[in-house]
């Protein structure tokens, strides 16, 4: 499996969380057969039950197993539900899921600004970070997934061109 | 939708996944859950049947996952063909008493798993008999709305098939139900009988032809008298024991049919499974519609002016959340009256349990 991340905030991002109508945003860290037709099952796990997702990346394979992280709003009881039916499948080595907020949640995201517009993150942030978009270059970030998330959201709100966050693990 | 099924390498387990997987009532999307025990035969057996389930159809398959415990068990629909069935042997005895003892403590672990595990909106469609036991303990633990017995529907095909073969007729042209107790104590409701391309009174000169001037009071000796004769010709030649059946009325082939299968030791796996997977394939579809089924009731239909409470087959509105109404329009007296016994009988089987009308929850 290749890295790909999903940019948050594109146009036609996740409004509700489809069914799930909001709730509680939760990370879910898998490992599964790297074959066709992993993906498929598990993403059917969530669109045949009405749940978006608000990101979905793979990551590295190691031997013939691969990572995804999945992120999601639902209430508890139906986290539990998706988690329990996505750990029954096959292609499915392990299902870790935690709450969004968790600060072992660790991510890692990228900021693009316009030309020579400054951005720094927000001090209160507790993430690693580096690049002077002064001179053009990109802002990388790592810290707890939810501090990063709020790097994102600040990024935007002073008119980044891209953001990017991708779910490094626990 | 995903659906998992207790029991699933017994004869009517199996049946029922492949009749799933074969009539593609599961799209590929969707999950089959094989359900055994562990340190049973089963164990083994289940993964067995996984690998032959894909043998056979792999090209339309949904997803197939194998559970040994009833914590494991994930789906959206479970169907309880798990336990001990009666011998399938001419003259063998049905200790109903430890078919339903053995049979309580398996539809017990499943309940409570579901009911600390699941996910709350199960809906949960119980084959194994004692049906009504395995309904009172489902509708206990999870609530009665999402558990219902499919003994009634098989009865309710089976009744409508013999009335059409008598008329000469396609099943799918005859409405009407069965109601009551699975198996022998059913109560065939003629009142609810409609033949397609019947008026009213064309339809009531084919049913008095039918019935040949019979009621239910009589029905409960019929039977016995029935299953005396079927067992004393079967002993001597089996073909004609089926073939003294086909000289009864409808309502009474309805109830000897089955049981001389059964006798014959082929059991009626394949036509418990077909009934099963039709109500399973409404649950999954999103449609509503009108079935028989073992429910527990709580007085909200009633005969003769007694409100029926307790676990009884009736027609109900199924839909893919479970049961929502039953639809009980008030039925003939001689119908009326086998029903109340009928529900008697069967409190007083669930009785030792705790489970009969004073002990069972809505």
């Amino acid at each position: 499996m290749t890295e790909r991340g999903t940019a948050e905030g594109r146009a036609g991002g996740v409004e509700d969380g489809g069914v799930g109508g909001g709730g509680e945003r939760w990370v879910v860290l898998v490992r599964g057969a790297d074959r066709p037709g992993t993906l498929t099952a598990l993403t059917s796990v969530f669109s045949t039950r009405g749940v978006s997702f608000e990101s979905l990346a793979t990551g590295a394979v190691d031997g013939d197993v691969g990572a995804i992280a999945v992120t999601f709003r639902a209430t508890a009881r139906r986290q539990h539900l998706l988690v329990r039916t996505a750990r029954r499948l096959s292609v499915i080595r392990s299902v870790e899921v935690r709450s969004a907020d968790d600060p072992a949640v660790r991510a890692a995201g990228v900021v693009v600004m316009p030309d020579h517009v400054p951005f720094t993150p927000p001090t209160h942030a507790a993430v690693r970070w580096s690049g002077d978009t002064s001179a053009g270059q990109p802002v990388l970030v790592e810290g707890s997934f939810v501090d990063v998330v709020e790097v994102m959201q600040a990024a935007r709100a002073c008119g980044a061109t891209t953001t990017a966050t991708v779910v490094l693990g626990l | 939708m995903d659906v998992a099924v207790l029991g699933a390498t017994g004869d009517v387990g199996r049946q029922v996944c492949t009749q799933l997987v074969e009539r593609r009532v599961l799209p590929t999307s969707s999950r089959l859950q094989l359900v055994g025990r562990a340190g049973g035969s089963s164990a083994r057996a289940t993964h067995g049947l996984r690998a032959d389930l894909v043998d056979a159809y792999d090209e339309h398959a949904p997803l197939i996952d194998v559970a040994l415990a009833p914590e494991d068990v994930v789906a959206d629909v479970v169907v309880v063909c798990a336990g001990v069935t009666a011998p399938p042997r001419a003259g063998a005895s049905t200790d109903r008493t430890r078919l339903a003892a053995e049979n309580h403590a398996v539809f017990d672990a499943y309940a409570r798993a579901l009911a600390v595990h699941g996910s709350g909106n199960e809906v949960v469609v119980v084959v194994s008999n004692p049906v009504e036991l395995g309904v009172a303990v489902m509708a206990r633990a999870l609530g009665r709305h999402r558990v219902i017995g499919m003994g009634a529907w098989l009865d309710t095909l089976r009744f409508r098939r013999e009335i059409a073969v008598s008329l000469g007729l396609r099943r799918h042209r005859i409405g009407g139900f069965v109601a009551g107790q699975h198996g022998s104590d059913l109560v065939p409701l003629w009142s609810t009988v409609r033949v397609s391309g019947l008026d009213r009174a064309e339809r009531r000169r084919a049913i008095d032809a039918l019935r040949r001037g019979r009621t239910l009071a009589t029905f409960g000796a019929e039977i016995a008298d029935a299953q005396t004769r079927l067992l004393a010709l079967a002993a001597e030649d089996i073909g004609a024991a089926f073939d003294l059946i086909d000289s009864w009325p409808p309502d009474l082939r309805a109830v000897a049919r089955p049981w001389m299968t059964h006798q014959s030791g082929a059991k009626t796996a394949a036509g418990t499974a077909s009934a099963t997977v039709d109500l399973v394939d409404t649950l999954l579809d999103g449609r509503e519609i009108v079935v028989a089924g073992q429910v527990l009731l709580d007085g909200e239909v009633g005969v003769g002016g007694t409100a029926l409470d307790g676990v009884l087959g009736v027609p109900v509105v199924l839909g893919p959340e479970g049961w929502t109404r039953a639809l009980l329009d008030e039925p003939a007296p001689d119908e009326a009256e086998l029903l109340v016994r009928c529900r008697d009988r069967i409190d007083a089987s669930l009785a030792p349990w705790g489970l009969g009308r004073a002990g069972v929850g809505a």
